[in-house]
């Protein structure tokens, strides 16, 4: 081992921090964790608004296909009453024709 | 050190209170390496902080205790080098360096600090080799396990290292110091 080599060892010998090193660093861990953690809550906001908004739509769909399928029905029946009342109709301009006939 | 507990992943899971005892256990290699590379205080922190702020989340990842010292030379090796080339360094200027008034090591109280500014004054591929070597104790074969080189370049390099150094002490510290 050279002098020069064993003034190196001594010269770059490990050396502590400065005071405190260790509890700054634990702070930082936990103001890093603090840091985490509202953006976790920020994300499961977004995520129930999402949910929410979501089901506002789907209950939406819901009730414009009730409201088609109830106009369906009504127009159906109003088909059928004006079908009926054609046929009545029908069959009293027969009736009167064949008394005007007698 | 108490940490040999693993984690389901196969690493080690630790207490907070263990991991500051990793870190009171080793805070003086990686705040070395950073400060013996950069030869700033404040910045030498920073690293340091950085390099265990790192560890902290990779220690999962980590098998042992002896893997976690190989870990920390590597990260604060590595970050050491980049810090050094991101931020405009105070470079030690040696021209302007005053001359040594003593002549002999055991009367300069201040030749270990000429010694680190030679040392922060390499070229980095250089610096970072001569810290391992002499403040770590690495053989050059576990030198080149941390700074990922083939074992030849490690030794031819740290020979030119301490010829660089050895002609530097000698133009500024003086031939008789060392």
């Amino acid at each position: 081992m050279s002098p020069l080599e064993d003034a190196l060892r001594e010269a770059l010998a490990r050396r502590e921090p400065p005071a405190g090193f260790d509890q700054r660093l634990m702070s930082r861990i936990a103001s890093e964790g603090d840091r985490s953690r509202p953006h976790n809550r920020h994300t499961r906001r977004w995520a129930l608004a999402a949910a929410v908004l979501l089901a506002g739509l789907g209950l939406q769909q819901a009730h414009r296909q009730r409201e088609i399928h109830r106009g369906e029905v009504a127009k159906q029946r109003l088909v059928t009453a004006l079908e009926i009342a054609s046929s009545k109709l029908q069959h009293a301009q027969k009736r009167v024709l064949e008394i005007a006939d007698r | 050190m108490n940490v040999t507990e693993e984690s389901p992943a196969g690493g080690m899971a630790i207490s907070a209170c263990e991991f500051a005892g990793i870190v009171r256990e080793h805070q003086a290699m990686v705040f070395s390496i950073a400060y013996h590379y950069l030869h700033d205080r404040l910045l030498a922190e920073e690293l340091a902080q950085d390099v265990f702020l790192q560890l902290h989340q990779a220690l999962p990842r980590l098998e042992s205790p002896a893997h976690v010292v190989f870990w920390l030379r590597k990260v604060a090796s590595h970050r050491a080098i980049d810090y050094g080339r991101k931020r405009k360094l105070r470079l030690v200027s040696l021209d302007r360096a005053p001359e040594p008034a003593v002549a002999s090591k055991s009367e300069d109280p201040l030749l270990g600090e000429r010694l680190r500014k030679l040392v922060a004054s390499l070229p980095e591929k250089f610096r970072i080799l001569v810290i391992l070597r002499f403040q770590e104790g690495l053989e050059p074969d576990e030198i080149a396990g941390v700074l990922e080189m083939p074992v030849g370049t490690v030794k031819s390099q740290l020979q030119r290292s301490l010829a660089m150094l050895r002609e530097k002490a000698t133009r500024y510290l003086g031939g008789g110091v060392l």
